[in-house]
């Protein structure tokens, strides 16, 4: 008896089951009836559906009847008329924003907080170089004969609050005014060693998520341009010219509107290798920089990071560099 | 200070030396982008700023129709921070929908925020150029079109499977996000052509002074 109903079991069925997703659940039919149903509640929904073909992988494996699968996602409209049919509470408007949520987070990636570094690094430069020159103004007030001979931000902010020795024509501060002065020179001095921490960080996860890249361009150039093009994604999509010119969108938009000349080069101005040629050869060696790059930033996107070709590019660039020299 | 109707339903025109629109506020006291909202025999008007939103400015230059009613359902393409769209959904109240199709994860997280206030928006996390990404979307009533992309008219012309018959589209284009070295005049032109083929022009509106080198159409699919 008990072989028998087995053998019955294994039989395979003619008519499919058909396995219907919803927001709210998994549901099989065979014959036009319910064999197998899967409630999610609904605070897992949003995550469950996110994750459909997981959870429909583990569903099929406890459906009772064999038979060819069919499965049919249901979205729209006919979803509230299957929960009302089915008499499942279930509100689209709430499902929509926790799904939506998820797909937000699973959307964002690191070379997003590139960008975000590399804005910050920028804004950063633009605060130090202010209070600096502001400071110097400030401090040479009373000390100028110190301040003219120090020529660097690094050694300004060794010296800057120390009181004076020697003759000088500067003010005579007294302790209040100083102290005033020492305080700024503390704050600038934590806000260059903010500027090591950032780039120490900017190199790190260029280098992790984007190595190719950041041996051809640079780390902070490599950045910069994440950030112009809104994400390695998008930069790996980008032609090389376009490349080329990132950074220099107003002279590039002035050229269309009104046919002045066409910028040659934007961010990749600062790279190391433009100072070892001559002006009229920059647009040209812009131009190999970019088309490396471009194939730098692709490897880099579509492996994830993980195939290393930059010693190739770097020789090549520095093939076509020594016929520009 | 004096509140009236204005012609166009859930619409209204308050008048305190300068003349602005509103409607009235589906969730009392939200304000979430900074807007004014003034409180008159116990209904609360919020203020629709023409220049944060191409559909007030539409209006102010004195659109012909603005066709939406209540209880309409309502398919937005380009919702960005869903500010525009806040203002559809009071109009269409607490029976309507509104499905807010929006690309960009970032704008999108501050949607959000006003969707989980505002009971009839619905966020879509898509791109408006490929509907299959939203095909669940049920037939609407109207179609707001604000999408900065080069084939405008185009996207429109795919979205409007989603439309029922005689349904309303109103599309707001930015010549410069077409070609930004063509004329506006140029641009308007060749898109009020290609809109042509399967919908009436019921209306234009340029934006001017509110936006410069917009303007917005206000359409009826062809039976």
């Amino acid at each position: 008896m008990r072989r028998q109903r087995k053998k019955k079991q294994k039989k395979i069925e003619k008519e499919p089951v058909i396995i219907k997703v919803a927001p709210f659940g998994i549901f099989a039919f065979h014959k036009g009836k319910l064999v197998k149903k899967e409630l999610w509640k609904e605070k897992d929904a949003a995550g469950n559906f996110f994750k459909r073909d997981e959870m429909l992988k583990e569903f099929k494996s406890k459906i009772p009847i064999r038979a060819k699968q069919e499965i049919e996602t249901l979205f729209g409209p006919e979803i509230e008329k299957f929960a009302k049919k089915n008499g499942i509470k279930f509100n689209f408007q709430k499902f929509m924003i926790e799904f939506t949520k998820l797909k937000i987070k699973a959307g964002f990636s690191k070379d997003k907080l590139i960008i975000q570094s590399i804005n910050m690094l920028e804004e950063l430069n633009k605060v130090i170089n202010i209070l600096y020159e502001k400071l110097r103004e400030w401090y040479g007030t009373y000390w100028p004969e110190k301040v003219e001979q120090v020529k660097t931000i690094e050694e300004f902010i060794r010296i800057v609050g120390m009181k004076r020795e020697g003759q000088s024509m500067g003010f005579d501060f007294e302790e209040e005014d100083l102290e005033i002065v020492k305080s700024f020179g503390e704050e600038l001095k934590s806000l260059l060693s903010l500027r090591e921490k950032i780039s120490h960080y900017i190199e790190k996860i260029m280098t992790e998520t984007a190595p190719n890249l950041t041996k051809v361009a640079g780390p902070i150039i490599g950045a910069k341009l994440i950030a112009i093009a809104g994400g390695l994604d998008k930069l790996a999509k980008m032609p090389s010219s376009t490349i080329q010119v990132l950074g220099a969108e107003k002279a590039l938009f002035r050229h269309i509107r009104r046919g002045t000349k066409p910028p040659k080069y934007g961010v990749l101005l600062s790279h190391d290798l433009m100072r070892k040629v001559k002006q009229k050869n920059r647009g040209k060696l812009a131009r190999i920089l970019a088309s490396k790059i471009s194939i730098a930033t692709r490897v880099d996107y579509y492996s994830k990071g993980r195939d290393i070709i930059w010693k190739g590019l770097i020789e090549d660039i520095n093939k076509k560099l020594e016929k520009l020299q | 200070m004096k509140i009236t109707k204005s012609k166009f339903e859930g619409i209204y025109w308050i008048e305190n030396g300068k003349k602005k629109i509103a409607t009235i506020n589906l969730v009392p006291g939200y304000a979430p982008f900074g807007e004014q909202l003034i409180k008159m025999n116990d209904v609360e008007y919020r203020v629709w700023n023409p220049h944060r939103s191409k559909w007030a400015a539409a209006i102010m230059k004195g659109i012909k129709e603005f066709p939406l009613k209540k209880g309409d359902k309502v398919l937005y393409l380009g919702a960005a921070s869903g500010q525009s769209a806040s203002y559809i959904s009071d109009i269409v109240g607490k029976d309507g929908k509104v499905f807010c199709v929006e690309i960009a994860p970032r704008v999108m997280r501050d949607l959000i925020f006003v969707a989980e206030k505002k009971e009839n928006m619905i966020p879509i996390l898509a791109d408006a150029t490929n509907p299959k990404e939203y095909e669940f979307v049920e037939k609407v009533d109207f179609i707001f079109q604000d999408v900065a992309m080069p084939n405008q008219a185009e996207i429109l012309k795919r979205n409007s499977k989603f439309l029922k018959k005689n349904g309303h589209a109103m599309i707001a284009v930015k010549s410069r996000s077409v070609d930004v070295s063509a004329k506006p005049s140029e641009i308007f032109a060749k898109i009020e052509k290609s809109l042509k083929e399967k919908f009436e022009i019921i209306d234009k509106k340029r934006l001017e002074p509110y936006e410069m080198d917009h303007i917005v159409f206000l359409v009826r699919q062809k039976g």
